[in-house]
């Protein structure tokens, strides 16, 4: 495998009950490179993101991050070392603004621990930076909106802010424009390839928008019923007759299309 | 005037104005009422402290603390025994204060760590468990505390002159909002509000929820500590109803009535249901339809719950909204 | 500081003017006893929550006595009675402010009631700041008339539990005057219960009883049988059982047939709701102590009066709260027709102290240390018939006040 790695799993097993929801998954994914997830549903995609995010833990396997075995590390000590995790269903605060909610995540990036006596407003670095992305996901004019009255595809741009926030090294997106209208998937393809350009973070991508996987994907890695298929950049992966036959009974994918 | 007005446009205006009438009102009451009233307003001002404590709990970090009694009874407690038993001073009060602050941060510690590995309902449930478990020891312990029947004990001077008394409460009462004001407009305030709304993003975000819990926790459960060693030096008795569900009913209602989400609010609440109750038993004599007292008094929660499910402060907040929508006129900023 | 705030701040501004406002309207005239003026009593019991049927009973027995004893004018020694009603809510700290108002807003000379023993304990103290003299029925606790909490001002025409105890005991002995009984009792595990059973237990001791087992029961428990298992293999002659509210004992100690084992049942007969839930008890059959109903007293002139007049009034026996409401007018009236309708508690104290006084169940007097009514009860038997809605006391015997005289608490 060329190129460093940044994310390694060894034999990552979690079963509930009788069912192996994610099967002896031992992969690599390559630094600052762009790697999509891909595989029908109740594949154990998601619950895949879950192990190496910390939501849930391993019954065997073990997670290693920039060469660290942070399979015992709690979510939070993930994300502040670098990992950032956005969520199938839209995960924000609802009944918060929408600056707000940037607000909190650029402040838990801060570190400044749990403060009692400063008004939060008086953090201007905070506040500056919290400016900043919302002007980048264009929501600087629904600021000031409680995050649950503004539209799916607007609350999808918040919570990437959110995640943006902490400058993470890692972004693991599940499904980043599910739910989104028409209009609004260009601009999120548009984001992550600016992203993507700047070079700096690597992307683990979960989506079934097949030209939005094409167009940006460096890696392909599918799994099918909790288990890792196969492999490779997006042509030979979709040559490959084992994808096809578990994808659509014997279809080809229509990737290089 | 006009001068000064349009030179300094923030020093006189029309909240700063009515705060300071506020402040007169409540400064000039004891002079010029009752003795009944001015223990009334003293009792409004201690539970103010206390619905504001619980709602810490409930409307900021979304914790609903079903034994919150315990605390305030515990307060109480400590100083009712410590009077009746040890002795009347201002150093044994102290030592009540301490020992209250000891008594609330550990049970603060244990319901956290109960919440962190406990959902919502199962940690309110065990909460109940916890004040039923405190009543029912100082029940059992009737030889100190003489269970249902009640301590009486004297209070040290300056406390006993009911003047004395009202004063403190009133000082008391804006400290505890002045520090409950500073804690949840600081950052980690807001790491509680974020809790409550979606504990998960919380996580991911990288907080350390379960410590912004257990802080919410020792914070309310000391305030509410100090408001119990205040309503004993208020009443000069405690029985086990301090440790009562009643009690805790009593923080939910003024604080829901009033508003969750606000100091403010539960200010309001406790102030609008005390003197609401008390209106109505004064009204007993005007006409025997008022006997039957509970029948407002419920009907005004029945009324509440539905033309003001956010509380009176959520109310003034909706009219506030369409008031502004209206008219796109100006908004005195807060 | 924002415009929501600033209308909520008028509101409530409004609501502090007017209860300001309202608490200096004090009625006019009256006060200090003048010939002719008006006497106003201050009478606050609970008329709301757990204990609201007490309140009304008394108050409907607090209206009969003063009838009764004022020939129906509701005057007294030329001073026509005016009487304030207030709710303590069932809640001690409400009690005080309440009672508070009576003494100082509406300047009452007298101050009678509370049905809750917390009420009461909460309110002591300010008779003696307010130097009024209060008449309690029927909060039971002997702590009320205890050292540090009991002032020169606190009568109580109710008994106190400590009576209660010493009726028990001498029930049995009695039945018993050789000696050698052994006693067992079964309570709910709260303060009603140990206020019962901590008295009966010392005076048991005293007369020389064997008190085999105390099982304490937790009020809301549903089944006793470990206690009652206990119980029955200790066999005790006698088995006090204190119990009041719901999920009552009585069937499940039929059922473990206790009296099979030699047990007989004792315990005092309370007011009429209990009653009905004693008709086990009444159907075992059993003896015990009462403090009122209505057919026990004999040739009392007062109660059979009393019982008619309810009647009339309110359709209905009268109970064992209204007796006390009864007595509680009866102490005030003779003292007042005494004084001449001076209230001073200079004048008012000593002719109380000692005093006797008529009520349903005879004749009562107010003990000198504690001011505490001396009271005969009565001996009776659980009774029950086909029909009857709750168990029926039969009269046995009246057990005099000076069977049953409870020790002084409070340090004289």
């Amino acid at each position: 495998m060329l190129g460093d790695v940044i994310l390694r799993t060894e034999n990552l097993s979690i079963q509930f009950g009788a069912l192996k929801a994610v099967n002896d998954i031992s992969i690599s994914i390559e630094k600052k490179k762009f790697t999509t997830v891909l595989g029908p549903n109740g594949a154990g995609k998601t619950t895949f993101f879950n192990l190496i995010s910390g939501l849930y833990k391993p019954t065997s396997g073990k997670v290693y991050f920039k060469d660290q075995d942070i399979t015992a590390y709690s979510p939070q000590k993930r994300i502040h070392a670098g990992m950032g995790r956005s969520f199938q269903l839209t995960n924000v605060f609802p009944d918060l603004l929408a600056r707000e909610n940037v607000r909190l995540a650029v402040q838990s990036a801060a570190r400044i621990g749990f403060k009692l006596f400063k008004s939060y407003k008086g953090y201007n670095r905070i506040n500056e930076e919290t400016d900043r992305l919302l002007k980048d996901m264009l929501l600087e004019d629904k600021a000031d909106v409680k995050a649950g009255d503004l539209t799916h595809g607007e609350q999808r741009k918040l919570e990437m802010a959110m995640v943006l926030a902490q400058n993470p090294e890692i972004l693991l997106l599940d499904e980043p424009t599910a739910g989104m209208s028409v209009e609004e998937v260009p601009v999120m393809i548009e984001l992550l390839q600016r992203i993507k350009d700047k070079g700096d973070t690597t992307i683990v991508l979960i989506e079934h928008k097949m030209n939005m996987v094409k167009a940006l994907s460096d890696t392909l890695i599918i799994m099918v019923h909790g288990e890792f298929l196969c492999e490779g950049d997006p042509e030979s992966v979709s040559q490959n007759p084992e994808v096809m036959a578990a994808y659509l009974g014997g279809g080809a994918i229509n990737v290089s299309a | 005037m006009g001068n000064i007005t349009s030179r300094f446009p923030n020093l006189i205006t029309i909240p700063k104005l009515l705060w300071l009438l506020a402040g007169i009102v409540i400064l000039i009451i004891p002079p010029i009422s009752t003795t009944a009233t001015i223990t009334m307003v003293s009792r409004i001002m201690i539970f103010a402290v206390y619905a504001m404590a619980y709602d810490i709990l409930r409307g900021y970090i979304g914790i609903i603390h079903l034994g919150f009694a315990l605390f305030i009874g515990g307060g109480t407690y400590f100083v009712a025994i410590l009077f009746a038993n040890v002795g009347i001073s201002i150093p044994i009060l102290l030592l009540a204060i301490v020992g209250t602050t000891i008594y609330s941060i550990i049970w603060a510690l244990i319901v956290g760590k109960i919440a962190a590995k406990s959902g919502l309902l199962a940690t309110a449930m065990i909460t109940m468990a916890f004040a039923e478990i405190m009543r029912n020891m100082m029940e059992r312990w009737r030889t100190v505390t003489n269970g249902l029947d009640g301590l009486t004990f004297r209070v040290p001077a300056p406390f006993d002159n009911r003047t004395f008394m009202y004063y403190a409460c009133f000082v008391f009462l804006l400290l505890m909002a002045f520090a409950l004001y500073k804690f949840t407009t600081s950052p980690t305030g807001r790491v509680w509000q974020a809790v409550r709304e979606n504990e998960q993003r919380a996580v991911f975000l990288g907080y350390d929820t379960n410590r912004a819990r257990t802080i919410a926790l020792l914070v309310s459960g000391v305030v509410a500590g100090l408001a119990g060693v205040m309503f004993a030096l208020l009443n000069r008795f405690a029985n086990t109803d301090v440790l009562a569900m009643q009690m805790t009913y009593n923080a939910m209602l003024y604080s829901l009535v009033g508003g969750s989400g606000s100091l403010f609010g539960s200010i309001i609440g406790s102030a609008v249901v005390v003197l609401f109750q008390n209106f109505l038993l004064d009204l007993r004599g005007v006409h025997f339809i008022f006997e039957r007292w509970l029948i407002f008094f419920g009907s005004l929660y029945i009324l509440v719950v539905i033309f003001m499910p956010k509380g009176i402060m959520g109310f003034v907040e909706t009219i506030r909204e369409r008031w502004k929508h209206k008219k796109g006129g100006k908004i005195y900023e807060s | 500081m924002s415009l929501k705030k600033c209308i909520v701040l008028f509101l409530t501004l409004s609501m502090f003017a007017v209860m300001a406002a309202c608490g200096e309207s004090a009625p006019a005239g009256g006060g200090s006893g003048g010939e002719g003026s008006p006497l106003r009593i201050g009478a606050i019991t609970s008329l709301s929550g757990a204990l609201q049927s007490y309140g009304e009973d008394f108050q409907r027995g607090f209206y009969l006595g003063l009838e009764y004893m004022t020939n129906n004018t509701f005057t007294v020694a030329g001073r026509p009675i005016e009487i304030i009603w207030e709710d303590t809510t069932n809640t001690p700290d409400v009690a005080r402010e309440r009672t508070l108002s009576l003494l100082e807003r509406d300047r009452v000379e007298l101050v009678t009631g509370f049905a809750s023993s917390g009420d009461a304990m909460a309110s002591l103290a300010l008779f003696e700041e307010f130097r009024t003299v209060a008449v309690i029925d029927p909060a039971a606790a002997d702590a009320i008339i205890a050292a540090p909490n009991w002032n020169e001002y606190i009568f109580r025409t109710g008994r106190t539990s400590g009576q209660d105890a010493l009726a028990m005991v001498s029930v049995l002995q009695n039945l018993h005057p050789e000696g050698g009984v052994t006693v067992a009792t079964l309570a709910p595990d709260s303060t009603f219960g140990f206020a019962m059973v901590d008295p009966f237990i010392a005076a048991a001791e005293a007369a020389g009883f064997d008190v085999l087992l105390t099982e304490f029961i937790p009020p809301d428990a549903t089944d006793a049988s470990p206690q009652l298992l206990r119980l029955r293999s200790a066999a005790p002659q006698y088995l006090y059982t204190i119990w009041a509210g719901p999920n009552s004992p009585w069937i499940q100690i039929d059922e473990l047939d206790l009296q099979g084992a030699g047990v007989t049942l004792i315990t005092g007969a309370p007011e009429r709701d209990a009653l009905a839930a004693m008709i086990p008890l009444g159907q075992m059959g059993g003896i015990g102590f009462c403090v009122y109903y209505y057919t026990l007293p004999q040739n009392q002139h007062l109660n059979d009066w009393m019982v008619r007049r309810h009647f009339e009034e309110h359709n209905m026996a009268p109970d064992l709260f209204t007796s006390g409401g009864f007595a509680a007018a009866s102490a005030i009236i003779t003292a007042l027709e005494i004084t001449g309708g001076v209230t001073d508690p200079d004048v008012l104290i000593p002719t109380m102290r000692g005093m006797e006084f008529n009520t349903p169940t005879g004749m009562r007097y107010f003990r000198y240390e504690d001011h505490q009514a001396m009271q005969d009860l009565f001996e009776i038997d659980f009774t029950w018939q086909e029909g009857d809605e709750y168990m029926v006391p039969s009269f046995r015997r009246v057990i005099g006040r000076d069977e049953i005289v409870p020790p002084i608490l409070n340090g004289r």
